[in-house]
């Protein structure tokens, strides 16, 4: 379906402004999840990690008392090339 | 008759897009999506660049076996990007802003985007992101074994890996030499090249992303500018190495972590903060600014680190899979000084480097993994040129210059090299336009500015003039194979600019204008198989002169990539001080051109951003 000429103009500015909109929506929820959901978790998460105090998970400075950095590769899934994980 | 297999294999959404296509096993068209939209190192689906493959092969969506994407993107976002997220807050919210509206938006629908954009409705596959990288260089190197090592920013997790080629047969097994064995699920009888990763080292330890990091700090572009540093490196001293080692921890089996309290990539939008200016001594360079001898000293001692941990890793690696040939893949492999090095150091008799070592590689390296092991396909030959990407006619070129009504001469094969390499002699410059454009980040004749190496004002005159670029940047010599060892320390061919090595001391005044300052050079060798016309152009210019080696840099102006069209190479050549410019068989003449069309400059370089 077209737009009319005469709408076009109006038509127009809805897009941007639905996409602004949509933005400071997107923004705003965001923002919401990185302060509850996201923050609980990260608080958990730092909190179980210093307890077993196993610093290198989190990185932070460069690591000492390794010998290696090298690291085994993620186990292979068998047939998993179809998937994305 | 049996239908053809025909794979397609992409990368995107990272940067450099770009789309491969083979046909039972044979690479038959390869481009980056930049060369279309015209959008330096674009990183959008590459639909322009697939859309040619299939142009160019006669076939539509519907002829289409496979399609394989180049990486994991579940693992890289569920497992990498959440688990950095958690790791970094409360800081990185501007990061996980951008993170977030990219993924759920593009970056977790890549099956969804490849079937809506496609209309493609059979099998899609996804390989891990390094071995794609892997493939890309091992699948095509045409080697029995071999040691493989890639290196980059980061895949899923892994920044650099170590891993074991193999393409014995009949046995199902590979196995590397003194340990592990894996099955190759064969069944036939040909050789069937096989990857398995053995090491990594995962993000956010990452050479590439400590190369890139101080490419940031030196005020050049991420992802994009880090060969000017390598090109910078040569006017320094590394007088700040010891400083560098306090970024990075290197062991002697050339694994290493980054300092994390230097880098903010990991929570910010740039890659570095105050603490590295602190112990570097100077706030970051702006850019364009001018360059002091502090970030040339810089540049050099990155390099120096570079070359050191790259000489490590490739010597473990020998060790935990050892093979008279190495393989390497990923954005550092293009660090041609770091491979000259690997290669001078005689660990390794044979080094194959994937030309397109970068992220668009791995649209090759998933196409081949598919290949080899979904259809357990025959073994590739070794890939010696990258020729792959969009030709035009001469009836297309000419109806592009009838179209811009410029005036041009039509000249026979034999006619357009006499000419040709005449006009080369002394300081002309000449757009050469010719056959399928490369893959990959390198113009290796097809897409090339050529000029006389023997001019040293030549190097000026193209940087400044041409290319509109920096004046410290070296230029890269194209040498006819069987001359090699005439003017430089290099005894094999180097088909793709990924060696570097020196200038003979008694030839450096011969060809001032492709010896960087420290008397070395990024040497591209041809012979005629690998591209006939150009080969025969240097040719005839060694027999008017007596010498087998020109200037040879990429047909774009700084920002833009690499023409693709006879279009794309009419308005460089205009909107620069190019002297001639030969497109096919067709010759211009930048003084004959019409004073209405030409040097418009400011607008033509407006539409590229610099890097």
């Amino acid at each position: 379906m077209q737009c009319p000429k005469l709408l076009r103009p109006l038509y127009r500015a809805w897009c941007t402004f639905s996409t602004i909109l949509g933005r400071v929506m997107s923004f705003i929820i965001l923002t919401i999840l990185w302060l509850t959901l996201f923050g609980i978790y990260a608080i958990i998460i730092k909190t179980i990690s210093a307890i077993k105090k196993f610093p290198s998970l989190f990185g932070g400075g460069a690591r000492g008392g390794y010998n290696t950095y090298w690291v085994d590769p993620l186990s292979e899934v068998p047939n998993g090339m179809q998937d994305q994980f | 008759m049996n239908k053809p297999v025909y794979i397609l294999g992409l990368s995107c959404y990272y940067h450099d897009s770009a789309c491969v296509l083979i046909k039972d096993g044979e690479i038959i068209f390869a481009a980056q999506e930049e060369r279309y939209t015209r959008k330096k190192q674009d990183d959008s689906f590459p639909n322009e660049a697939i859309k040619a493959a299939f142009e160019y092969a006669g076939i539509t969506i519907e002829d289409i076996s496979a399609i394989g994407f180049y990486e994991k993107p579940f693992i890289k976002f569920f497992d990498r990007i959440l688990r950095t997220t958690f790791k970094v807050w409360p800081r990185g919210l501007m990061q996980y802003q951008y993170a977030m509206q990219d993924w759920m938006t593009k970056k977790l629908w890549i099956p969804q985007s490849i079937r809506k954009e496609l209309g493609y409705k059979g099998d899609i596959f996804f390989i891990p992101h390094h071995e794609s990288h892997a493939y890309s260089s091992f699948g095509v190197s045409g080697f029995d074994d071999a040691t493989i090592v890639t290196v980059d920013g980061v895949g899923e997790w892994a920044t650099a890996t170590i891993g074991y080629g193999c393409a014995e047969v009949p046995s199902a097994k590979c196995q590397v030499p003194n340990s592990e064995t894996w099955n190759l699920e064969l069944g036939t009888s040909k050789p069937v090249p096989s990857v398995k990763i053995l090491k990594e080292i995962h993000y956010p330890h990452s050479l590439g992303l400590l190369y890139s990091a101080i490419t940031y700090y030196l005020g050049f572009k991420v992802n994009s500018a880090e060969y000017k540093v390598m090109g910078l490196a040569p006017y320094g001293e590394p007088k700040y190495l010891e400083k560098m080692r306090e970024l990075i921890d290197v062991k002697e089996d050339g694994s290493f972590a980054l300092n994390m309290k230097y880098f903010t990539y990991e929570h910010g939008l740039r890659m570095t903060g105050r603490a590295i200016e602190k112990l570097l001594g100077q706030p970051r360079r702006k850019p364009e600014s001018d360059l002091e001898q502090f970030h040339k000293d810089i540049a050099r001692s990155l390099q120096d680190l570079t070359e050191e941990v790259m000489m490590k890793i490739v010597t473990y690696a020998k060790k935990i899979s050892p093979s008279d040939n190495l393989c390497l893949a990923g954005g550092v492999s293009l660090n041609c000084v770091a491979n000259g090095k690997i290669l001078r150091s005689g660990l390794f008799k044979n080094i194959y480097i994937q030309p397109a070592s970068g992220d668009a590689g791995g649209a090759l390296g998933v196409a081949l993994a598919i290949w080899y092991k979904q259809f357990n396909g025959a073994k590739l030959q070794q890939m010696n040129h990258s020729y792959f990407g969009d030709e035009f006619s001469d009836d297309e070129i000419e109806k592009c210059l009838q179209n811009a009504d410029v005036p041009f001469l039509k000249l026979s094969d034999e006619g357009l090299i006499d000419r040709a390499s005449t006009l080369m002699e002394g300081d002309n410059v000449i757009g050469w336009f010719q056959g399928r454009m490369e893959y990959g980040p390198r113009a290796l004749g097809n897409r090339s500015i050529i000029a006389d190496a023997r001019n040293k004002d030549n190097w000026k005159k193209v940087n400044l003039k041409i290319k509109f670029r920096e004046s410290f940047r070296p230029f890269a010599p194209t040498v006819l194979e069987e001359r090699i060892g005439d003017y430089f320390d290099l005894d094999r061919p180097t088909p793709f600019m990924l060696l570097v090595a020196d200038v003979h001391p008694d030839k450096r005044d011969e060809i001032p204008a492709v010896t960087h300052v420290d008397g070395s050079a990024r040497i591209q060798s041809i012979n005629r198989e690998q591209n006939e016309r150009y080969y025969d152009l240097i040719k005839a210019f060694e027999e008017k002169t007596g010498c087998g080696v020109i200037i040879n840099t990429s047909f774009n102006v700084r920002g833009e990539p690499i023409v693709r069209s006879p279009e794309d190479a009419l308005n460089c050549f205009l909107n620069t001080h190019m002297d001639y410019l030969v497109l096919g068989n067709y010759l211009l003449t930048k003084r004959d051109m019409p004073e209405d069309k030409v040097l418009k400059k400011k607008d033509y370089l407006e539409q590229f951003e610099l890097d």
